[in-house]
């Protein structure tokens, strides 16, 4: 408070030097979260492009590693049949989510909320689970479904075969369905019930009205979801090695997995994963200039009042094709992977005498490798939350109070996974750091370096809009009461954060636990995670200790979202952060 | 010896001057307020004062040491001053006793002392009964006090208030005015107030600057800001009702100066010419304030100014009376509501007052309206204690009645409405 002391501050802080020395501060900064996002995202990705490029041994310049990626029928195939699962799954989500969306939002059905919970739990279902529950469904002649149909008709064999494509569209549809469904009912939402109002005045029926407006009011929201949807199909890689192998035909991602059996040959399958990469890019930036045209601008504005329309008896009707949905995504899949998880043999059924739990003892006791793996599972993801969430809200902060010079440059690559498949992503890494000089192959670190690039721009979408939500006043009132920036960030920012923190931990990490498409390509003898597990376990047909790793899996991942839910709010994870 | 002064101080983005130059001079412990429309650059202003800016060009002293410049400034944290932000900023994560506590502590102060210090402050701000409560349960009143306990507790030579009241209503923006002034009278603190509210700069500053675009139009005290505005832009924006301007000729006459317009010769006296710098001959406009219009709805003297009623807006205390001359608009501000009734309006208007009551009336009244020779008044009463609709709910429906029966009339020009005795629009 003395005049003198602040007169000495004020001399020591108004020469050139001091400006240079802040300007120094925070270019060193800069420099180094450039480094981490370097090394993280730009270099992986640059590698994989590079190394497509190069000659295996020489590192010489060639169109070879193309030739020899497209030159091949059975490789082109696997591009077609990528994109006819992706159309088909894209299409059959929409048939699903669209209608459930639009009762949960508008109308009077029963059970919303209960619904609602269950599209919460296709969401959270790891599509490789999904997957082998309908294996189990499905499967052909002794999928339960099947049996069931002989046992009705006397048939000679069962009429479905989940090896194939339609079965294999169906797996991917009823786990992805959600996606379509977030961004559906988010924009329907926003749809207030007077512009509904204004058709009906004008002697539209319901009926009309829903089509003519309400419908075309959130397609871009629909057609938004939709190529999610597509895209997520497309880079999938557990449900599709798990039904089109066995079904002998390939996807992209079961061929990119191909590259790398012995030999494994990277520049190949870095050369064929470029149109995944290049789709990717481009949808989601159709995406992005369609929503942003008209999208949401057309919907918000207040969202106004909103009443539910009345259905009458069509309530039950949409009701049991809620039902009829989340039996396919929920309720069949995980009845049978349970029964499979506590039986000595799936096949016999459910019966007293067939019921176990040694498959759970055999995992949690007697063999070692799935105690590690799901040792490694809950570390790696917890390391990869804190790590993604600390990086992005370093960044975040640094972002949005300008601290230092081109900062958009930072959001911008800390985004920029989100357009790069799981998959083509672990391909780069693998380009990048397996070899030497960091050899990083096999060990713990890569998993969680690929990893929190994966997640990144979840942390970062969830960790920016916190920050977003937080005045900057909070913090300059600590500044001119005389605390330093460091004080204001411990003292109030963290504390006000907490919450959306915590929240945005579990955002990355449940996704972590279940990842596979990055994983398979980056585990190692010693760092095998639950999802690479369950994977080999399926290539040997165990099918009961696989369900009942996956059931450990789905428990796990339930009571985190669960814990989430009570801390959070419920379903925060079916919110749409755009 | 000045205690703040900002010299040639510019804060540019890109191509666009936030603020332009400005210099600004503020006496240890005096009450500044910059005043002016959104954007004026008045918030950036306060901003470089208080260290979250850096100035682009010139500098920002305090007793003579530089604090910001564009080669480098004193961080805010080191400048002893204190801020009450527009958001209040008050910490949700700690009571209301250790928000104010928190810049106590920050200049380790043992605990009692903190303790006494905080009990003190929250008993001038009357919070004491609240010291623990968090400030999620607090009203936006209660929070403006801690935000004010918050920023005085530490006794800062400077205090900075980025419009604090612009969150409040009404009665409690009268209420904390007063008692921000109190904490001036008392404490001696220098303060440097922002805000777009004359009302609240005129009633509280010892000097104000009033800013647009960037810079200082005029930084004077109030009432001369108020009765000698600098420019146009400042003779505009303060005051409400608007100030009447009027564009003439400035006349030397008999050793006299004089304003001359179409239909008024005004003989200057006073102060005024005293400030004129313009010679004989200029192009100059004349600033009336409305309550300096003396107005007669009858009679008055023979060289008056004479005018036509077209707006009559009623405020309870006052009423704003504007008229159609041949000068211009002239809006005049009269006490009271008494003397102005329809009929008087009517009257001013050289108009037959006629009254449609009931929406079933319009006929009739149009006809005898067409039937009266001369322009007729229509006036569309509605009944103030109809319960149903919020009163401007009320006088949009009457005035939307009132003109959807204009436009019936085939003698459109004849006829003039009022609504409700409250507002008269003229639809020609």
């Amino acid at each position: 408070m003395t005049n003198k002391s602040l007169d000495d501050r004020a001399l020591q802080f108004s020469g050139v030097a001091s400006r240079l020395r802040r300007l120094d501060a925070s270019i060193l900064l800069w420099l180094a979260l450039i480094a981490v996002l370097a090394f993280l995202v730009l270099n992986p990705i640059l590698r994989l492009i590079v190394s497509s490029l190069q000659e295996t041994d020489t590192g010489n310049f060639t169109f070879a590693n193309y030739r020899v990626a497209y030159g091949n029928v059975r490789h082109l195939q696997a591009l077609a049949n990528s994109l006819e699962l992706g159309v088909g799954v894209a299409l059959l989500a929409t048939l699903f989510a669209v209608p459930i969306a639009w009762a949960i939002s508008r109308t009077d059905m029963p059970a919303k909320a209960f619904v609602r919970l269950m599209v919460f739990a296709a969401f959270v279902t790891p599509p490789y689970l999904g997957a082998i529950g309908w294996i189990l469904l499905a499967g052909p002649n002794s999928g339960w479904l099947n049996k069931v149909w002989m046992a009705l008709t006397g048939a000679e064999h069962g009429i479905f075969n989940i090896y194939s494509m339609t079965g294999l569209i169906l797996v991917v549809a009823v786990t992805s369905f959600p996606y379509t469904f977030v961004f559906t009912s988010s924009a329907l939402d926003l749809v207030s019930s007077e512009m509904e109002d204004a058709a009906n005045i004008l002697g539209a029926r319901t009926l009309r009205t829903t089509l003519r407006i309400t419908l075309p009011l959130v397609a871009p929201a629909i057609i938004g979801g939709i190529i999610i949807s597509f895209l997520e199909a497309i880079a999938l890689f557990g449900a599709p090695a798990l039904i089109a192998l066995p079904a002998r035909f390939n996807v992209v991602s079961t061929q990119l997995w191909q590259f790398f059996e012995y030999p494994v040959r990277v520049e190949e399958a870095a050369a064929y994963s470029m149109p995944l990469l290049a789709i990717t890019v481009l949808m989601f930036w159709l995406q992005r200039s369609l929503l942003g045209r008209k999208g949401y601008t057309s919907v918000t504005g207040k969202g106004g009042e909103r009443r539910m329309i009345a259905l009458g008896a069509w309530r039950w009707a949409m009701f049991g094709y809620a039902l009829f949905v989340c039996a396919l995504s929920v309720f069949l899949p995980m009845l049978v992977l349970l029964q499979a998880a506590f039986a000595k043999a799936w096949g016999r059924g459910f019966s007293i005498d067939n019921l176990t739990f040694h498959n759970f003892y055999y995992l949690l006791v007697e063999q070692t490798q799935a105690k590690q793996a799901i040792f490694n599972t809950f570390v790696y993801s917890a390391v990869t939350a804190f790590a993604a969430i600390s990086l992005s809200l370093a960044i975040a902060y640094v972002v949005s109070r300008k601290l230092v010079p081109w900062s958009n440059v930072l959001a911008f690559l800390c985004v920029a996974p989100f357009v790069v498949p799981g998959i083509v992503l672990a391909i780069g890494f693998y380009a990048a750091y397996a070899p030497p000089p960091l050899a990083l192959y096999g060990t713990a670190t890569i998993l969680i370096l690929g990893f929190t690039t994966r997640f990144l721009p979840i942390a970062y979408t969830s960790s920016a809009a916190g920050l977003r939500s937080i005045n900057p006043e909070m913090e300059e009132a600590v500044r001119i009461l005389g605390g330093g920036r460091l004080l204001a960030i411990r003292k109030v920012l963290i504390p006000l954060l907490k919450k959306s923190l915590a929240g945005a931990w579990i955002l990355v990490f449940i996704p972590a636990t279940r990842e596979l498409s990055s994983a398979i390509f980056l585990v190692g003898p010693n760092t095998r995670v639950i999802s690479v597990m369950l994977f080999d376990l399926s290539e040997e047909g165990n099918f009961e200790v696989l369900s009942a790793l996956g059931v450990i899996l789905l428990i796990a991942t339930v009571a985190i979202a669960g814990i989430g839910s009570k801390m959070i709010g419920r379903d925060f994870m079916l919110r749409r952060d755009s | 010896m000045s205690r703040l002064k900002l010299s040639g101080v510019s804060k540019r983005y890109g191509d666009f001057f936030a603020v332009d130059s400005i210099n600004l001079e503020l006496q240890s412990g005096e009450f500044v307020s910059l005043l002016g429309p959104s954007g004026c650059g008045k918030t950036t202003t306060l901003r470089m004062i208080a260290g979250f800016a850096d100035p682009t060009a010139g500098i920002i002293e305090m007793d003579g040491q530089v604090l910001s410049s564009p080669a480098g400034s004193v961080p805010p944290d080191r400048r002893q001053m204190s801020m009450i932000f527009q958001s209040y900023a008050i910490w949700p994560n700690m009571t209301v006793q250790q928000n104010v506590a928190f810049g106590l502590e920050l200049r380790r102060m043992r605990n009692a002392e903190v303790k006494r210090r905080v009990g003190e402050m929250l008993e001038v701000v009357h919070m004491n009964h609240l010291a623990d409560r968090y400030p999620a349960e607090l009203s936006g009143g209660q929070q403006q006090r801690v935000a004010l306990a918050r920023a005085i507790v530490v006794r800062p030579d400077t205090l900075l208030l980025d419009e604090p009241l612009s969150n409040l209503d009404a009665n409690l923006r009268e209420q904390m005015r007063f008692e921000i002034r109190r904490v001036h009278d008392e404490t001696g603190i220098t303060m440097v107030y922002v805000t777009h509210d004359q009302v609240e700069a005129m009633s509280m500053s010892q000097r104000i600057a009033v800013m647009r675009d960037g810079r200082i139009q005029q930084y004077d005290r109030p009432e001369a800001i108020y009765r000698y505005p600098g420019s146009r832009f400042v003779a505009s924006f303060i005051g409400s009702p608007g100030i009447n301007l009027y564009e003439g000729d400035l006349i030397s006459r008999e050793g006299a100066l004089h304003f001359v317009a179409p239909g008024v010769d005004l003989p200057l006296t006073g102060a005024l010419v005293e400030r004129l710098s313009e010679p004989a001959g200029a192009k100059v406009t004349l600033g009336v304030r409305p309550e300096d219009v003396l107005l007669h709805l009858e009679g008055g003297p023979p060289d008056a100014l004479v005018g036509r009623v077209t707006v009559v807006e009623s405020l309870g205390p006052e009423t704003i009376v504007t008229l159609e001359t041949t000068l211009g608009d002239v809006t005049t501000r009269v006490r009271g509501m008494q003397p102005i009734d329809f009929a008087m309006v009517a009257r001013a208007c050289g108009a037959t007052g006629l009254s449609v009551e009931r929406p079933e009336d319009c006929g009739r009244v149009i006809e005898q309206a067409l039937a009266t020779p001369g322009p007729v008044l229509v006036e569309a009463v509605v009944d103030p204690h109809e319960p149903p609709m919020p009163p401007k709910v009320r006088a949009e429906q009457a005035l939307h009645f009132a003109e959807s029966l204009a436009r019936g009339t085939p003698n459109r020009g004849k006829i003039a409405l009022t609504v409700a005795s409250d507002t008269v629009r003229e639809l020609v």
